[in-house]
Protein backbone atom coordinates (compact mmCIF):
# COMPACT_ATOMS: atom_id res chain seq x y z
CA UNK A 1 0.00 0.00 0.00
CA UNK A 2 1.58 3.23 -1.15
CA UNK A 3 1.64 6.00 1.50
CA UNK A 4 0.68 8.77 -0.78
CA UNK A 5 -1.66 7.24 -2.96
CA UNK A 6 -2.13 9.70 -5.68
CA UNK A 7 1.15 10.41 -6.05
CA UNK A 8 2.76 11.22 -9.29
CA UNK A 9 6.05 12.89 -11.02
CA UNK A 10 6.58 16.50 -10.72
CA UNK A 11 9.11 16.35 -13.60
CA UNK A 12 6.82 15.91 -15.92
CA UNK A 13 4.56 19.14 -14.97
CA UNK A 14 6.81 21.98 -16.56
CA UNK A 15 5.78 20.85 -20.03
CA UNK A 16 2.46 19.57 -19.34
CA UNK A 17 1.85 22.85 -18.29
CA UNK A 18 3.58 24.54 -20.93
CA UNK A 19 1.65 22.09 -23.61
CA UNK A 20 -1.52 23.53 -21.97
CA UNK A 21 -0.34 27.18 -22.66
CA UNK A 22 -0.30 26.77 -26.21
CA UNK A 23 -3.66 25.58 -27.07
CA UNK A 24 -2.83 21.64 -26.44
CA UNK A 25 -6.23 20.43 -25.50
CA UNK A 26 -4.86 16.60 -25.02
CA UNK A 27 -2.52 18.48 -22.36
CA UNK A 28 -5.28 20.40 -20.59
CA UNK A 29 -7.54 16.92 -20.64
CA UNK A 30 -4.60 15.00 -18.96
CA UNK A 31 -4.55 18.07 -15.96
CA UNK A 32 -8.01 17.59 -15.15
CA UNK A 33 -7.93 14.10 -14.92
CA UNK A 34 -4.21 13.60 -12.70
CA UNK A 35 -5.81 16.06 -10.19
CA UNK A 36 -9.33 16.25 -10.33
CA UNK A 37 -10.17 13.26 -7.66
CA UNK A 38 -7.60 15.06 -5.23
CA UNK A 39 -9.40 18.40 -5.76
CA UNK A 40 -13.09 17.09 -4.76
CA UNK A 41 -11.54 15.51 -2.10
CA UNK A 42 -9.84 18.63 -0.95
CA UNK A 43 -13.07 20.42 -1.00
CA UNK A 44 -15.11 17.91 0.54
CA UNK A 45 -13.00 18.64 3.83
CA UNK A 46 -14.58 21.92 3.43
CA UNK A 47 -18.06 21.70 2.46
CA UNK A 48 -20.75 18.52 1.82
CA UNK A 49 -22.06 20.09 -0.72
CA UNK A 50 -20.36 18.60 -4.10
CA UNK A 51 -22.59 20.43 -6.03
CA UNK A 52 -21.05 23.93 -4.89
CA UNK A 53 -17.55 21.92 -5.07
CA UNK A 54 -18.15 20.96 -8.77
CA UNK A 55 -19.22 24.94 -9.38
CA UNK A 56 -16.35 25.67 -8.47
CA UNK A 57 -13.61 23.30 -10.22
CA UNK A 58 -15.85 24.22 -13.38
CA UNK A 59 -15.09 27.79 -12.77
CA UNK A 60 -11.31 27.23 -11.59
CA UNK A 61 -10.54 24.56 -15.08
CA UNK A 62 -12.45 27.12 -16.93
CA UNK A 63 -10.75 30.05 -16.22
CA UNK A 64 -7.56 28.24 -16.66
CA UNK A 65 -8.51 27.34 -20.58
CA UNK A 66 -9.69 30.72 -21.13
CA UNK A 67 -6.25 32.58 -19.58
CA UNK A 68 -3.73 29.91 -20.65
CA UNK A 69 -1.68 31.78 -22.61
CA UNK A 70 -1.14 34.11 -19.72
CA UNK A 71 -0.61 32.23 -17.39
CA UNK A 72 2.54 31.74 -14.75
CA UNK A 73 4.75 28.51 -15.61
CA UNK A 74 4.79 26.01 -13.18
CA UNK A 75 6.18 22.92 -12.37
CA UNK A 76 3.97 21.65 -9.77
CA UNK A 77 0.66 21.78 -10.99
CA UNK A 78 -0.93 20.45 -7.91
CA UNK A 79 0.35 23.02 -5.67
CA UNK A 80 -1.20 25.36 -8.40
CA UNK A 81 -4.18 23.82 -8.54
CA UNK A 82 -5.04 23.83 -5.02
CA UNK A 83 -4.20 27.33 -4.41
CA UNK A 84 -6.46 28.61 -7.50
CA UNK A 85 -9.45 26.09 -6.33
CA UNK A 86 -9.24 26.90 -2.55
CA UNK A 87 -9.68 30.54 -3.07
CA UNK A 88 -12.56 29.86 -5.28
CA UNK A 89 -14.38 28.18 -3.47
CA UNK A 90 -13.29 29.22 0.06
CA UNK A 91 -15.03 33.00 -1.92
CA UNK A 92 -18.04 31.19 -2.58
CA UNK A 93 -18.79 29.71 0.77
CA UNK A 94 -17.73 33.20 2.67
CA UNK A 95 -20.36 34.93 0.11
CA UNK A 96 -23.37 31.80 1.38
CA UNK A 97 -22.41 32.25 4.82
CA UNK A 98 -22.90 35.94 4.83
CA UNK A 99 -26.10 35.76 2.95
CA UNK A 100 -27.70 33.01 5.16
CA UNK A 101 -26.06 33.84 8.99
CA UNK A 102 -25.40 36.59 11.13
CA UNK A 103 -22.50 35.62 12.25
CA UNK A 104 -21.46 34.26 8.88
CA UNK A 105 -21.90 37.91 7.75
CA UNK A 106 -19.26 39.26 9.82
CA UNK A 107 -16.70 37.07 10.00
CA UNK A 108 -17.28 34.43 7.51
CA UNK A 109 -13.98 32.64 7.78
CA UNK A 110 -15.19 31.45 11.16
CA UNK A 111 -17.63 29.64 9.69
CA UNK A 112 -14.94 28.05 7.14
CA UNK A 113 -13.52 24.58 8.90
CA UNK A 114 -11.20 22.16 7.61
CA UNK A 115 -12.38 18.62 8.48
CA UNK A 116 -10.76 15.22 7.24
CA UNK A 117 -10.37 12.00 8.22
CA UNK A 118 -7.44 9.75 8.55
CA UNK A 119 -8.67 6.34 6.69
CA UNK A 120 -9.22 3.50 8.01
CA UNK A 121 -10.47 1.02 5.93
CA UNK A 122 -7.44 -0.83 4.56
CA UNK A 123 -6.34 -1.69 8.34
CA UNK A 124 -7.43 -5.18 9.58
CA UNK A 125 -5.81 -5.95 12.71
CA UNK A 126 -7.99 -4.60 15.23
CA UNK A 127 -5.57 -3.59 17.48
CA UNK A 128 -4.32 -0.87 14.95
CA UNK A 129 -7.92 -0.52 14.19
CA UNK A 130 -8.29 0.95 18.03
CA UNK A 131 -4.91 3.06 17.55
CA UNK A 132 -6.04 4.62 14.66
CA UNK A 133 -9.52 5.50 15.94
CA UNK A 134 -7.72 7.27 19.06
CA UNK A 135 -5.40 8.85 16.65
CA UNK A 136 -8.41 10.58 14.72
CA UNK A 137 -9.65 11.63 18.06
CA UNK A 138 -6.53 13.55 18.84
CA UNK A 139 -6.54 14.92 15.15
CA UNK A 140 -9.86 16.13 15.51
CA UNK A 141 -9.43 18.09 18.32
CA UNK A 142 -6.47 20.12 16.18
CA UNK A 143 -7.59 23.49 14.65
CA UNK A 144 -8.36 23.73 11.66
CA UNK A 145 -5.70 25.07 10.32
CA UNK A 146 -3.51 22.23 11.91
CA UNK A 147 -4.96 19.94 10.50
CA UNK A 148 -5.02 21.33 6.91
CA UNK A 149 -1.56 21.79 6.94
CA UNK A 150 -1.00 18.20 7.75
CA UNK A 151 -2.73 17.91 4.86
CA UNK A 152 -1.37 19.33 2.35
CA UNK A 153 2.29 18.36 4.02
CA UNK A 154 1.90 14.94 4.77
CA UNK A 155 -0.61 13.85 2.26
CA UNK A 156 0.31 16.13 -0.60
CA UNK A 157 3.35 16.46 -0.24
CA UNK A 158 3.52 20.20 -0.56
CA UNK A 159 6.37 22.02 0.42
CA UNK A 160 6.46 24.56 3.55
CA UNK A 161 7.02 27.31 1.55
CA UNK A 162 3.98 26.20 -1.01
CA UNK A 163 1.50 25.80 1.82
CA UNK A 164 2.69 29.40 3.28
CA UNK A 165 1.46 30.91 -0.17
CA UNK A 166 -2.42 28.92 0.04
CA UNK A 167 -2.92 29.77 3.06
CA UNK A 168 -1.02 33.78 3.11
CA UNK A 169 1.19 33.06 6.04
CA UNK A 170 4.32 33.00 6.43
CA UNK A 171 6.76 30.05 6.08
CA UNK A 172 8.02 30.29 9.91
CA UNK A 173 4.58 30.19 11.54
CA UNK A 174 3.37 27.11 9.11
CA UNK A 175 6.21 25.83 10.93
CA UNK A 176 5.66 26.39 14.14
CA UNK A 177 1.57 25.00 13.41
CA UNK A 178 3.13 22.25 11.88
CA UNK A 179 5.48 21.17 14.92
CA UNK A 180 3.08 22.08 17.45
CA UNK A 181 0.38 19.84 15.95
CA UNK A 182 2.94 16.79 15.65
CA UNK A 183 3.82 17.13 18.99
CA UNK A 184 0.52 16.90 19.72
CA UNK A 185 -0.32 13.81 17.70
CA UNK A 186 2.59 11.86 19.03
CA UNK A 187 2.11 12.22 22.75
CA UNK A 188 -1.33 11.04 21.91
CA UNK A 189 0.03 7.93 20.22
CA UNK A 190 2.47 7.09 22.96
CA UNK A 191 0.64 7.14 25.52
CA UNK B 1 29.60 14.33 4.60
CA UNK B 2 29.91 13.08 7.96
CA UNK B 3 30.50 16.72 9.40
CA UNK B 4 27.40 17.72 7.95
CA UNK B 5 25.29 15.24 8.89
CA UNK B 6 26.39 15.98 12.46
CA UNK B 7 23.25 17.99 13.02
CA UNK B 8 20.98 15.13 13.05
CA UNK B 9 23.15 13.45 15.75
CA UNK B 10 20.91 14.72 18.36
CA UNK B 11 17.54 14.46 16.61
CA UNK B 12 14.81 13.74 17.97
CA UNK B 13 10.99 12.00 17.12
CA UNK B 14 9.54 15.54 16.50
CA UNK B 15 12.13 16.44 15.19
CA UNK B 16 11.92 14.17 12.33
CA UNK B 17 8.61 14.37 11.75
CA UNK B 18 8.60 17.70 10.54
CA UNK B 19 11.77 17.69 8.63
CA UNK B 20 11.21 18.26 5.08
CA UNK B 21 13.30 15.71 2.91
CA UNK B 22 12.74 13.26 5.98
CA UNK B 23 9.06 13.23 4.78
CA UNK B 24 10.42 13.01 1.23
CA UNK B 25 12.28 10.12 1.67
CA UNK B 26 9.54 8.66 3.59
CA UNK B 27 7.22 9.13 0.93
CA UNK B 28 9.50 8.29 -1.38
CA UNK B 29 10.23 11.07 -3.17
CA UNK B 30 14.00 12.45 -4.08
CA UNK B 31 15.51 13.93 -1.21
CA UNK B 32 18.32 16.45 -0.50
CA UNK B 33 19.56 14.33 2.76
CA UNK B 34 20.97 10.82 2.13
CA UNK B 35 18.80 9.52 5.23
CA UNK B 36 20.21 5.67 4.79
CA UNK B 37 23.55 7.07 5.53
CA UNK B 38 22.63 9.38 8.50
CA UNK B 39 21.03 6.52 9.95
CA UNK B 40 23.88 4.19 9.52
CA UNK B 41 26.54 6.71 11.24
CA UNK B 42 24.02 7.13 13.93
CA UNK B 43 22.76 3.87 14.90
CA UNK B 44 21.26 5.39 18.15
CA UNK B 45 18.69 7.36 15.78
CA UNK B 46 17.00 4.02 14.25
CA UNK B 47 14.41 3.58 16.94
CA UNK B 48 13.62 7.68 16.51
CA UNK B 49 13.43 7.25 12.85
CA UNK B 50 11.88 4.57 12.70
CA UNK B 51 8.85 5.80 15.66
CA UNK B 52 8.59 9.34 13.09
CA UNK B 53 8.12 6.76 10.01
CA UNK B 54 5.01 5.08 11.42
CA UNK B 55 3.47 8.12 12.64
CA UNK B 56 3.84 9.79 9.00
CA UNK B 57 2.48 6.19 7.56
CA UNK B 58 -0.69 6.98 9.91
CA UNK B 59 -1.47 10.19 8.26
CA UNK B 60 -3.09 8.71 5.31
CA UNK B 61 -6.65 10.34 4.39
CA UNK B 62 -9.97 9.28 2.65
CA UNK B 63 -10.70 9.37 0.12
CA UNK B 64 -13.80 8.42 -2.38
CA UNK B 65 -13.76 8.38 -6.05
CA UNK B 66 -16.83 8.32 -8.08
CA UNK B 67 -16.13 8.28 -12.14
CA UNK B 68 -19.63 9.67 -12.84
CA UNK B 69 -19.82 12.53 -11.30
CA UNK B 70 -16.27 13.36 -12.97
CA UNK B 71 -17.42 12.52 -16.10
CA UNK B 72 -20.47 15.13 -15.50
CA UNK B 73 -18.34 17.62 -14.53
CA UNK B 74 -16.12 17.30 -17.68
CA UNK B 75 -18.74 17.28 -19.82
CA UNK B 76 -19.66 21.18 -17.93
CA UNK B 77 -16.42 22.42 -18.80
CA UNK B 78 -16.08 21.49 -22.09
CA UNK B 79 -19.96 22.45 -23.03
CA UNK B 80 -18.90 25.89 -21.19
CA UNK B 81 -15.45 26.37 -23.25
CA UNK B 82 -17.55 25.63 -26.22
CA UNK B 83 -20.51 28.32 -25.50
CA UNK B 84 -17.40 30.98 -24.23
CA UNK B 85 -16.02 30.51 -27.69
CA UNK B 86 -18.74 31.64 -29.58
CA UNK B 87 -19.92 34.06 -27.55
CA UNK B 88 -16.55 35.89 -28.02
CA UNK B 89 -17.12 36.01 -31.78
CA UNK B 90 -20.76 37.89 -30.95
CA UNK B 91 -19.60 40.29 -28.05
CA UNK B 92 -18.39 42.77 -30.45
CA UNK B 93 -22.02 43.17 -31.61
CA UNK B 94 -23.73 44.51 -28.51
CA UNK B 95 -22.62 47.45 -27.13
CA UNK B 96 -23.16 49.82 -29.92
CA UNK B 97 -25.61 52.54 -28.41
CA UNK B 98 -23.38 54.67 -25.82
CA UNK B 99 -24.08 54.52 -22.48
CA UNK B 100 -23.45 58.47 -22.19
CA UNK B 101 -25.69 59.79 -24.64
CA UNK B 102 -28.29 57.71 -23.10
CA UNK B 103 -28.13 59.60 -19.73
CA UNK B 104 -28.08 62.70 -21.30
CA UNK B 105 -30.99 62.15 -23.00
CA UNK B 106 -32.46 60.19 -19.45
CA UNK B 107 -31.28 63.58 -18.03
CA UNK B 108 -32.81 66.14 -20.41
CA UNK B 109 -36.17 63.96 -19.64
CA UNK B 110 -36.56 64.47 -16.12
CA UNK B 111 -33.91 66.37 -14.36
CA UNK B 112 -35.38 65.58 -10.99
CA UNK B 113 -35.25 62.04 -11.41
CA UNK B 114 -32.15 62.27 -12.64
CA UNK B 115 -30.59 63.69 -9.60
CA UNK B 116 -32.26 61.08 -6.85
CA UNK B 117 -31.24 58.39 -9.23
CA UNK B 118 -27.49 59.98 -8.99
CA UNK B 119 -28.11 59.88 -5.50
CA UNK B 120 -29.03 56.44 -4.92
CA UNK B 121 -26.23 55.36 -7.23
CA UNK B 122 -23.69 56.98 -5.40
CA UNK B 123 -24.45 55.75 -2.02
CA UNK B 124 -24.83 52.18 -3.51
CA UNK B 125 -21.39 52.92 -5.01
CA UNK B 126 -19.81 53.57 -1.82
CA UNK B 127 -21.88 50.70 0.33
CA UNK B 128 -20.72 48.68 -2.73
CA UNK B 129 -16.98 49.37 -2.60
CA UNK B 130 -17.20 48.64 1.45
CA UNK B 131 -18.46 45.05 0.89
CA UNK B 132 -16.57 44.52 -2.39
CA UNK B 133 -13.30 45.60 -0.52
CA UNK B 134 -14.58 43.93 3.01
CA UNK B 135 -14.89 40.44 0.86
CA UNK B 136 -11.58 40.98 -1.47
CA UNK B 137 -9.37 37.93 -2.19
CA UNK B 138 -5.78 37.63 -1.40
CA UNK B 139 -4.29 37.80 -4.46
CA UNK B 140 -5.42 35.39 -7.13
CA UNK B 141 -2.29 32.94 -7.96
CA UNK B 142 -2.63 34.33 -11.86
CA UNK B 143 -0.02 36.75 -13.64
CA UNK B 144 0.36 37.27 -16.83
CA UNK B 145 3.64 37.44 -19.03
CA UNK B 146 3.79 39.01 -22.28
CA UNK B 147 3.97 37.52 -25.60
CA UNK B 148 4.80 38.22 -29.05
CA UNK B 149 3.23 36.95 -32.33
CA UNK B 150 4.93 37.76 -35.34
CA UNK B 151 3.29 37.48 -38.61
CA UNK B 152 4.47 37.84 -42.45
CA UNK B 153 2.19 38.07 -45.17
CA UNK B 154 2.16 37.08 -48.71
CA UNK B 155 5.69 38.21 -50.42
CA UNK B 156 6.97 39.33 -46.99
CA UNK B 157 10.10 37.81 -45.03
CA UNK B 158 11.16 38.65 -41.58
CA UNK B 159 14.36 38.32 -39.63
CA UNK B 160 13.48 38.20 -36.11
CA UNK B 161 16.16 38.14 -32.42
CA UNK B 162 14.63 36.82 -29.65
CA UNK B 163 15.04 37.34 -25.54
CA UNK B 164 18.08 34.69 -25.64
CA UNK B 165 19.54 35.65 -28.75
CA UNK B 166 18.34 33.11 -31.54
CA UNK B 167 17.40 34.16 -34.86
CA UNK B 168 14.40 33.44 -36.29
CA UNK B 169 14.21 33.76 -40.20
CA UNK B 170 10.15 33.98 -41.09
CA UNK B 171 9.40 33.25 -44.42
CA UNK B 172 6.18 34.45 -45.49
CA UNK B 173 2.14 33.80 -44.65
CA UNK B 174 4.09 32.36 -41.58
CA UNK B 175 3.56 33.10 -38.02
CA UNK B 176 5.53 32.63 -34.94
CA UNK B 177 4.71 32.93 -31.15
CA UNK B 178 6.96 33.34 -27.98
CA UNK B 179 7.15 34.67 -24.54
CA UNK B 180 8.73 38.03 -24.72
CA UNK B 181 11.61 37.09 -22.24
CA UNK B 182 11.46 33.11 -22.12
CA UNK B 183 11.04 31.84 -19.34
CA UNK B 184 13.57 30.52 -16.56
CA UNK B 185 12.87 26.45 -17.79
CA UNK B 186 12.59 26.37 -21.26
CA UNK B 187 12.33 28.44 -24.64
CA UNK B 188 8.88 27.78 -25.95
CA UNK B 189 8.08 28.82 -29.45
CA UNK B 190 4.93 28.05 -31.91
CA UNK B 191 5.38 27.98 -35.46
CA UNK B 192 2.67 28.07 -38.45
CA UNK B 193 4.25 28.27 -42.08
CA UNK B 194 7.92 28.09 -42.54
CA UNK B 195 11.05 29.31 -40.40
CA UNK B 196 14.65 28.88 -39.93
CA UNK B 197 15.76 28.81 -36.64
CA UNK B 198 19.50 29.81 -35.59
CA UNK B 199 19.44 28.75 -31.91
CA UNK B 200 21.74 30.24 -29.59
CA UNK B 201 23.60 28.26 -27.59
CA UNK B 202 22.31 27.76 -23.82
CA UNK B 203 21.22 25.86 -20.90
CA UNK B 204 17.22 26.28 -21.36
CA UNK B 205 16.12 23.63 -23.99
CA UNK B 206 15.06 25.73 -27.32
CA UNK B 207 11.68 23.72 -28.47
CA UNK B 208 9.26 24.59 -31.78
CA UNK B 209 6.06 23.06 -31.68
CA UNK B 210 4.46 22.64 -35.02
CA UNK B 211 1.33 20.92 -35.58
CA UNK B 212 1.75 18.22 -33.28
CA UNK B 213 5.30 18.41 -33.34
CA UNK B 214 7.55 19.29 -30.72
CA UNK B 215 11.36 20.21 -31.99
CA UNK B 216 13.92 20.73 -29.17
CA UNK B 217 17.35 21.77 -29.61
CA UNK B 218 20.16 22.91 -27.44
CA UNK B 219 22.37 25.23 -29.83
CA UNK B 220 21.76 24.35 -33.58
CA UNK B 221 20.14 25.85 -36.83
CA UNK B 222 17.29 24.03 -38.07
CA UNK B 223 14.21 24.53 -40.50
CA UNK B 224 10.76 23.82 -40.12
CA UNK B 225 8.45 24.03 -42.72
CA UNK B 226 4.73 23.05 -42.39
CA UNK B 227 1.84 23.03 -44.45
CA UNK B 228 -1.50 22.25 -43.16
CA UNK B 229 -0.92 18.74 -41.33
CA UNK B 230 2.91 17.82 -42.89
CA UNK B 231 5.81 19.30 -41.02
CA UNK B 232 9.34 19.02 -42.25
CA UNK B 233 12.28 19.47 -39.92
CA UNK B 234 15.39 19.91 -41.84
CA UNK B 235 18.54 20.21 -39.36
CA UNK B 236 21.99 22.03 -40.74
CA UNK B 237 24.03 22.29 -37.58
CA UNK B 238 24.04 20.35 -34.01
CA UNK B 239 21.25 17.32 -33.10
CA UNK B 240 17.54 17.94 -32.19
CA UNK B 241 14.91 15.66 -30.85
CA UNK B 242 11.75 15.71 -32.59
CA UNK B 243 8.56 14.48 -30.08
CA UNK B 244 5.17 13.91 -32.21
CA UNK B 245 1.80 13.73 -30.98
CA UNK B 246 -0.92 12.47 -32.98
CA UNK B 247 -4.86 13.93 -31.75
CA UNK B 248 -5.40 10.67 -30.64
CA UNK B 249 -2.44 11.09 -28.08
CA UNK B 250 0.17 8.11 -29.96
CA UNK B 251 3.39 9.25 -29.42
CA UNK B 252 6.61 8.80 -31.66
CA UNK B 253 9.88 10.81 -31.38
CA UNK B 254 12.99 10.84 -33.48
CA UNK B 255 16.82 12.39 -33.53
CA UNK B 256 17.92 13.93 -36.13
CA UNK B 257 21.99 14.58 -37.19
CA UNK B 258 23.11 17.51 -39.52
CA UNK B 259 22.04 17.10 -43.21
CA UNK B 260 18.86 14.64 -42.15
CA UNK B 261 15.19 15.86 -43.05
CA UNK B 262 12.19 14.14 -41.40
CA UNK B 263 8.88 14.75 -43.06
CA UNK B 264 5.94 14.17 -40.63
CA UNK B 265 2.71 13.66 -41.38
CA UNK B 266 0.41 14.33 -38.07
CA UNK B 267 -3.46 13.23 -37.95
CA UNK B 268 -5.37 10.64 -36.29
CA UNK B 269 -2.19 8.69 -36.54
CA UNK B 270 1.88 9.51 -37.17
CA UNK B 271 3.55 8.77 -40.16
CA UNK B 272 7.04 10.07 -40.55
CA UNK B 273 10.18 9.24 -43.38
CA UNK B 274 13.48 10.12 -42.81
CA UNK B 275 16.41 11.19 -44.90
CA UNK B 276 19.23 13.10 -46.27
CA UNK B 277 18.15 16.48 -47.37
CA UNK B 278 19.79 19.12 -49.96
CA UNK B 279 20.89 22.30 -47.37
CA UNK B 280 21.15 25.04 -50.20
CA UNK B 281 17.67 23.91 -51.91
CA UNK B 282 15.96 23.60 -48.31
CA UNK B 283 17.60 26.84 -47.56
CA UNK B 284 17.03 28.40 -50.77
CA UNK B 285 14.17 30.66 -49.96
CA UNK B 286 16.50 32.55 -47.08
CA UNK B 287 18.53 33.95 -49.35
CA UNK B 288 16.16 34.89 -51.74
CA UNK B 289 16.42 31.94 -54.00
CA UNK B 290 13.14 30.29 -55.41
CA UNK B 291 13.78 26.89 -55.91
CA UNK B 292 11.14 23.90 -57.32
CA UNK B 293 12.22 20.51 -56.88
CA UNK B 294 9.85 18.37 -58.77
CA UNK B 295 7.24 20.13 -58.11
CA UNK B 296 3.09 19.96 -59.02
CA UNK B 297 1.44 22.60 -60.94
CA UNK B 298 -0.52 23.60 -57.96
CA UNK B 299 2.10 23.77 -56.04
CA UNK B 300 4.34 26.00 -58.28
CA UNK B 301 1.35 28.75 -58.64
CA UNK B 302 1.17 28.79 -54.61
CA UNK B 303 4.65 29.29 -54.14
CA UNK B 304 4.85 31.89 -56.24
CA UNK B 305 1.62 33.27 -55.07
CA UNK B 306 3.22 33.57 -51.36
CA UNK B 307 7.03 34.83 -52.66
CA UNK B 308 5.31 37.73 -54.99
CA UNK B 309 2.13 38.24 -53.05
CA UNK B 310 -0.14 38.14 -55.91
CA UNK B 311 -3.17 36.00 -56.77
CA UNK B 312 -2.82 33.93 -60.10
CA UNK B 313 -6.44 33.45 -62.16
CA UNK B 314 -5.82 30.37 -64.50
CA UNK B 315 -7.63 30.84 -67.52
CA UNK B 316 -5.77 28.07 -69.64
CA UNK B 317 -7.79 24.84 -68.90
CA UNK B 318 -4.64 22.73 -70.53
CA UNK B 319 -2.33 24.02 -68.18
CA UNK B 320 -4.82 23.14 -65.14
CA UNK B 321 -5.19 19.91 -66.55
CA UNK B 322 -1.54 19.05 -66.97
CA UNK B 323 0.49 16.87 -64.54
CA UNK B 324 4.09 19.03 -63.74
CA UNK B 325 7.22 17.69 -61.95
CA UNK B 326 8.91 21.30 -62.34
CA UNK B 327 12.84 21.29 -61.23
CA UNK B 328 14.42 25.18 -61.36
CA UNK B 329 15.34 27.66 -59.40
CA UNK B 330 15.60 31.53 -59.41
CA UNK B 331 18.43 33.45 -57.62
CA UNK B 332 16.44 37.27 -56.99
CA UNK B 333 14.29 37.51 -60.23
CA UNK B 334 11.71 39.45 -60.94
CA UNK B 335 8.14 37.75 -61.56
CA UNK B 336 8.12 38.81 -64.80
CA UNK B 337 11.24 36.75 -65.96
CA UNK B 338 9.86 33.65 -63.84
CA UNK B 339 6.93 33.39 -65.50
CA UNK B 340 8.79 34.32 -69.15
CA UNK B 341 10.86 30.71 -67.95
CA UNK B 342 8.37 28.67 -67.23
CA UNK B 343 5.30 29.92 -69.44
CA UNK B 344 8.10 28.85 -72.32
CA UNK B 345 8.86 25.33 -70.97
CA UNK B 346 5.02 24.49 -69.58
CA UNK B 347 3.68 26.79 -72.93
CA UNK B 348 1.69 29.29 -71.35
CA UNK B 349 1.29 33.23 -71.29
CA UNK B 350 0.76 35.96 -69.01
CA UNK B 351 -0.38 39.21 -67.83
CA UNK B 352 0.50 41.08 -64.75
CA UNK B 353 -2.16 43.89 -63.68
CA UNK B 354 -0.99 45.12 -60.05
CA UNK B 355 -1.10 42.26 -57.77
CA UNK B 356 -3.67 40.29 -60.31
CA UNK B 357 -1.81 37.72 -62.64
CA UNK B 358 -3.17 35.87 -65.51
CA UNK B 359 -2.36 33.09 -67.05
CA UNK B 360 -3.83 32.12 -70.21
Amino acid sequence: MPLIKASYRYSEDSQLWTDMKFGDRLAFDQIFNDHIEHLQAYGKSFSNDDDLIDDCLQEVFCRIWQKREKLKDTNNIRYYLMAAFRNELLKVLKKKYKRYSLIGRFMPESSIDFNATLETSFIEEDSRQEQIRALNKCFEKLSSRQKEIIYLKYYNGLSLEEIAQILALDKKSVYNALSKAMMILRKNMSA
Amino acid sequence: MKNKNNIYQKYQVEDFLVDESFIDWVNGRDSKVDWEEVIFSFPHLRPRSEEAKRILQKLNFDQEIDPDRISKLQQRINKQLEQSEHSKKEAHVVALHDRKTYYQYKAQRNTYWGWIASAAVLIVGIVGTWFWEYSEETAPVIKEVPYVTKTTKKGQKLTTRLSDGTIVTLNSVSQIHFEEIFNDTVRYVSLEGEAFFDVAKDVRPFRVKSNGTVTTALGTSFNIKQQKEKVSISLVTGKVGVNMVSKTGMKESTLLVPGEQVAVDVKDKISFVKGKFDVSDVLAWKRGVLSFNKSSNAEVWKELEKWYGVDLIIQNSNIKKQNWDYTGSFDNESLENVLESIGFVKGFKFEIKGDQVKIY
